[in-house]
């Protein structure tokens, strides 16, 4: 027993000489308990969308502002479509929610079995807020919905539209036609005696009033793009929580004209291509995955040359401390360029990921390597052991490459981690090479991701540098 | 060659070395001898270059201070811990560290230098099967193969075997006799006896003693020890005379043991400090 203690005692002893180990076993740990808590807690979050209003109508207007002042989301307004959809591939926004020019007039004529449509190009890279965005648009599709069969203004215009277009439609039979002309003068009846109560009564309870729209009848949420005559409307009701609902349904009234709104979304894709396979859109994150494997093996070289007593004759030969640098990061860089190159090759032939700018990805390679090597160097000149050169070389990398690598939506990260992620290079260095693969990038796009890697690889080999120089002579 | 002028370092607290001023000629062996913490490898890293002096200076004259990259191509150095890539073979350990100095032809480099240590037979298997001494005398070939005017050798026998040992000493004193000027620390007396020109005895930072192994006996320790033994003690007698000391002594009686021991550089030592090289 005591031969155990004492071998216990040494191990805890030698665990705790290495400060930087110390600070791996306790400080760390609690790091990343706070860290997972403030992603899967509470606090305020919002995911970035741009909106582009084609119709200037006042339902897209009054739609457009409720999703501006919706918290969970961040809106960017763009005027045109186009900027939209670069915002989109650019990684600025989850997502781009188009209202096209027609959305007024189409849901004036809603009665007569017109739909408006409410576009999405979503980020395919970023599927899980993509997905909360879809959500969020059905939530306020339905509170537009309802506000229409209760706006005075609005649904008076809409069953005198409706009529008309009923009119106007070579498809019925003049019998049909009177029918759902009846039922929309009742409707109209109906929507009179409603505006009288409600102006009676105060203003803003009409939401509670009409809001008793039932999910299946409502709204269509269409995955894909030509799917506008599919009437059920199953795959969203789960996201669609109306508060104070009551039980008559304006809009259920006839199922024959039932949809109003539909949320139309698809993957964002490029012009001239169809939309990247899912290879392709996992395919940026593998490699920085690869990264992390280069940093692994060179992160702790400089510890280990230490370990070995190499490191003093490193020192001794005839050039600076810069020059011995420079070859280990070179070593480094190979490494990261061979193993891209393999990956490229795996996932091109292999798995029939068509890369969409090959000049711009062997310079998105070539940037990330340099980011990386030059990151590895500082990783390493940081540490004196090798020991705690390796674990927290590891846990430092794995922290990063969870906030930048898109292992994490940015969305379910608090604020200050959000910032964080912008400094990880494994978040610029998956957005350039997915601007290379699959977003489309051209040169002037891809420049600032370019900077910015090139950027972290000298900041961390002239760090690396200074930390190695400081303890190279004392 | 080499001049060290009233170099001190301080760690903390400690000074390592106080004051320390020596000059190594071409073609000479001089000794640092001195015990466990003396100074002697701080003393070689700043002579190097590798740790900067508190206080004094270091010149290889005609070249200038080691901080200087270039200079440093005309001194090799084998540091007392093994500083060898224990994954690469001899041969690959050598061809690297000569690629790094510039040297022309690496490989032949690499191929004599591990000649002279003995080490052909085993230059292309991988440093890590190698035995102490073999990893050794690779240490030793990394620090040659160039053929610098300037060799500082950090106990370069540590922990051999005789054979390696014997191999090193003959070595070191055939590269003296090309031409190198070799700073060679040990705490090995009998190594610095054997093959030194002039030995520096150092403790506690101080080089205490310069001078030609026969100086310093002459000098310090003329007189040879004679130590008697007797029921009621220990008798030590400095003497030119240890014979008749010893005959006094017998005819005296109750003498239980006897020994004598001539004067060599342990016995400068213990005059200097009254302390014991290895304690
Ligand atoms: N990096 C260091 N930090 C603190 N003390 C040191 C350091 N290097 C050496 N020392 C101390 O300086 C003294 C001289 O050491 P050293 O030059 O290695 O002696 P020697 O080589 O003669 O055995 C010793 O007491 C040693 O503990
Ligand atoms: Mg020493």
């Amino acid at each position: 027993m005591r031969v155990v203690l004492t071998i216990a005692a040494k191990d805890l002893r030698i665990l705790l000489r290495d400060r930087t180990n110390a600070f791996f076993v306790i400080v760390f740990p609690l790091a990343i308990a706070i860290f997972f808590g403030s992603i899967f807690g509470g606090g305020s979050r919002s995911i970035p969308i741009a909106v582009v209003m084609e119709s200037a109508g006042p339902v897209a207007t009054d739609f457009a502002n409720a999703l501006e002042k919706d918290s969970t989301l961040s809106v960017r307004m763009l005027p045109t479509r186009e900027e939209g959809d670069a915002s989109v591939r650019l990684g600025r926004v989850a997502a781009c929610v188009i209202l096209p020019k027609t959305f007024d007039s189409d849901l004036e004529k809603a009665m007569a079995g017109s739909r408006a449509i409410i576009e999405v190009h979503c980020d395919p890279a970023r599927q899980a807020e993509s997905g909360l965005v879809v959500g969020k648009l059905n939530e306020h599709a339905m509170r537009a919905i309802v506000r229409m069969f209760t706006d005075p203004k609005i649904n008076s215009k809409m069953l005198a539209q409706s009529k008309l277009a009923l009119m106007l439609n070579p498809n019925m039979t003049s019998a049909q036609r009177e029918r759902v002309s009846d039922v929309l003068e009742s409707l109209q009846e109906l929507f009179n005696e409603r505006n009288r109560e409600a102006t009676a009564a105060a203003a803003e309870t009409s939401v509670n009033v009409a809001g008793s729209v039932n999910g299946d009848s409502a709204i269509n949420t269409v995955n894909g793009n030509t799917s506008a005559t599919k009437k059920s409307a199953s795959n969203t009701t789960e996201n669609l929580n109306v508060p104070g609902s009551t039980a008559t349904a304006p809009a259920a009234i006839d199922p024959f004209l039932s949809l109003p709104i539909q949320i139309q979304s698809s993957t964002l894709t490029n012009d001239s291509t169809e939309p990247p396979s899912t290879y392709a859109v996992t395919f940026p994150q593998g490699l920085a995955w690869g990264f992390v494997g280069c940093i692994g093996a060179f992160g702790a070289g400089m510890a280990e040359e230490r370990r070995r007593g190499t490191f003093m004759r490193l020192l001794l030969a005839p050039c600076t401390i810069a020059t011995v640098l420079t070859g280990k990061s070179l070593a480094c860089f190979t490494a990261c360029m061979t193993m891209s190159v393999f990956m490229l090759l795996v996932a091109t032939l292999g798995f029939r990921v068509s890369v969409q700018n090959w000049p711009l990805l062997a310079l998105a390679i070539a940037a990330c390597s340099f980011a990386f090597s030059g990151f590895t160097m500082a990783l390493s000149g940081l540490f004196k052991y090798e020991g705690s050169a390796r674990s927290a070389g590891n846990a430092i990398v794995l922290v990063l490459v969870m906030i930048g690598g898109g292992t994490i939506p940015l969305t379910f990260m608090p604020p200050f981690l959000r910032a964080a992620s912008q400094a990880s290079p494994f978040s610029w260095a998956i957005l350039s090479i997915e601007g290379a693969v699959w977003r489309g990038f051209a040169f002037t796009e891809m420049l600032p991701s370019l900077g910015i890697l090139l950027f972290i690889g000298a900041l961390g080999l002239l760090l690396g540098n200074l930390f190695i120089q400081k303890r190279a002579r004392t | 060659m080499l001049l060290l002028d009233g170099l001190v370092k301080n760690f903390g607290a400690l000074r390592a070395v106080d004051g320390l001023s020596l000059r190594v000629n071409r073609g000479e062996i001089f000794g640092l001898l001195g015990p466990n913490g003396a100074g002697k490898s701080t003393t070689i890293s700043m002579a190097i270059g590798l740790i900067k002096p508190d206080a004094g200076s270091v010149t290889y004259e005609g070249f200038g201070s080691p901080t200087q990259p270039s200079v440093r191509k005309h001194v090799g150095m084998a540091p007392q811990t093994l500083a060898i890539y224990e994954e690469l073979t001899g041969e690959e350990n050598v061809v690297f560290f000569a690629r790094l100095q510039g040297v022309n032809n690496p490989r032949a480099a690499a191929r004599e230098a591990l000649e002279r240590v003995g080490l052909t037979a085993r230059a292309n298997d991988r440093a890590r099967i190698y035995s102490g001494g073999m990893q050794r005398r690779l240490n030793l070939a990394t620090a040659f193969f160039h053929k610098p005017p300037l060799l500082l050798l950090d106990e370069p026998t540590a922990g051999v075997d005789p054979q390696s040992r014997t191999n090193i000493l003959e070595l070191v004193r055939e590269l003296a006799n090309e031409g190198a000027a070799i700073l060679y620390t040990t705490h090995y007396m009998e190594e610095a006896q054997k093959i030194c020109d002039r030995v520096g005895i150092m403790d506690e930072g101080k080089v205490l003693v310069t001078g030609s192994v026969q100086e310093l006996l002459a000098k310090h320790s003329k007189e040879t020890l004679v130590m008697i033994d007797r029921p009621s003690g220990e008798t030590r007698i400095s003497t030119n005379d240890p014979l008749r000391e010893v005959t006094t002594a017998l005819e005296a009686g109750d003498v239980t043991g006897l020994r004598v021991e001539r004067a060599d550089l342990e016995t400068v030592f213990l005059s200097l400090t009254g302390k014991r090289l290895r304690d």
